[in-house]
């Protein structure tokens, strides 16, 4: 199955395969993590990694150039997007007094509190 | 929120006779729309005229008649455009509502847009709104031009055009602010009254189309006799987009009409907004 894959084929699973990393990352910070400006900082960068590398993936698989563009386009998209409403919203929180964690990282995981 | 906002004392009760009228009209109402619906055909009957007449001949000829690839659109905006001045004008009556209710006082004394005083106030947010906000319209009118051959049309750009509008609006505060702090460059966002200007005049050239049509010798909304060429198709084609294009600026400007009377009311009633506060550093 594997020897079957064309190179082409094979980097985009290898790129969808890196995106749906990140955004395993981040379902677990969000998941894991204390407080609202954590979570955030894990969803923001690791969304936006792991939709743009997915996005990337499904680019290279298409191998059409409507398709191909028309992927690409939605990533810069999302490239934009994605850390401006983060900032947005870290943003609106500070202002509205979101309480920030100030716990002692070393005591172990969120959960067994 | 901690507190919910003081609301508006119960006004005056209507006259006596207005109730009386009200609470009679009401069963009657009611009564009527009943026994209609027992004279209707079963739901999802085949052999009702619905799916035996009707069906059919959208699909058979839906093309061909419209000149619109896009199915949907041939039935909504062609075959159906009465119920779509029907849709569009209970969206720009549901703006009407909200301008009445929340915000009646702010809209005779045309205020910017209450709250939003200040600019949101982050280099972030004003770099990418600039640069995201004319690909958002002119997307906008790529959905709206589109939807004769993909899914698109009047009300997803409409959507999509007021979103850009309330986008400008969040980041940069007034109409008549301006992007660059120090420029007198004004935005092009609209003011409270010119989303209330741009929702009527779509509703105004969707009726007018269909008056256009009857003054040359058609029916209400029967675009056929319309003349703009002499293919048919194509006729009933360029009708359409002007539907499409009237229920644009319905919706788009009844979006933004609905962003600003709500934060209009938002203000009267005492809920502080974002911008009001200043940065806790």
């Amino acid at each position: 199955m594997i020897a079957s894959l064309t190179l082409v084929e094979g980097i985009g699973a290898l790129l969808l395969a890196a995106g749906l990393f990140f955004i395993l990352t981040a379902v677990i910070g969000i998941l894991r993590l204390p407080d609202f400006f954590t979570r955030l900082h894990a969803i923001g960068k690791c969304e936006t990694a792991g939709l743009s590398l997915s996005l990337l993936g499904l680019a290279v698989l298409a191998w059409d150039p409507a398709v191909t563009v028309k992927l690409v386009l939605v990533l810069f998209l999302v490239f934009l997007a994605n850390p401006t409403a983060t900032h947005a919203l870290a943003r609106a929180a500070r202002k509205t007094d979101v309480e920030v964690w100030r716990g002692d990282p070393s005591s172990g995981p969120v959960g067994d509190r | 929120m901690g507190s919910t906002p003081p609301r508006p004392a119960g006004g005056e009760r209507a006259p006596r006779l207005r109730r009386v009228l009200g609470a009679a009209a009401f069963p009657a109402l009611f009564l009527g729309l009943v026994v209609g619906m027992t004279e209707l055909p079963e739901f999802g009957d085949p052999a009702s005229p619905a799916s035996t007449h009707l069906s059919p001949r959208f699909i058979e000829e839906g093309a061909a008649e419209t000149g619109a690839a896009n199915m949907v659109t041939a039935v909504l905006a062609d075959y159906r455009g009465y119920d779509t001045l029907g849709e569009a004008a209970v969206i720009f009556a549901a703006g009407l509502g909200c301008l009445v209710i929340l915000a009646s006082g702010g809209a005779r004394r045309d205020l910017p847009v209450a709250g939003m005083s200040n600019r949101f106030g982050s280099i972030v947010l004003d770099a990418a709104t600039r640069t995201l906000v004319p690909v958002v319209l002119l997307f906008a009118v790529y959905v709206l031009i589109h939807g004769h051959y993909s899914p698109g049309g009047g009300f997803q750009g409409g959507v999509l055009f007021g979103s850009g509008l309330i986008m400008m609006r969040l980041v940069w505060g007034p109409a008549d602010a301006s992007p660059r702090p120090g420029s007198d460059v004004p935005t092009f966002g609209l003011s409270l009254r010119g989303s209330l200007v741009l929702a009527s005049v779509g509703i105004l050239a969707y009726v007018g189309i269909g008056l256009a049509a009857m003054a040359f010798g058609g029916e209400f909304l029967n675009y056929g006799t319309l003349p703009l060429g002499s293919d048919p198709a194509h006729v009933r084609e360029l009708a359409t987009l002007g539907i499409e294009a009237a229920v644009f600026l319905t919706v788009g400007g009844t979006v933004s009409l609905l962003f600003d009377t709500i934060s209009i009311g938002m203000r009267e009633n005492g809920v502080p907004l974002g911008s009001e506060r200043g940065p806790r550093e």
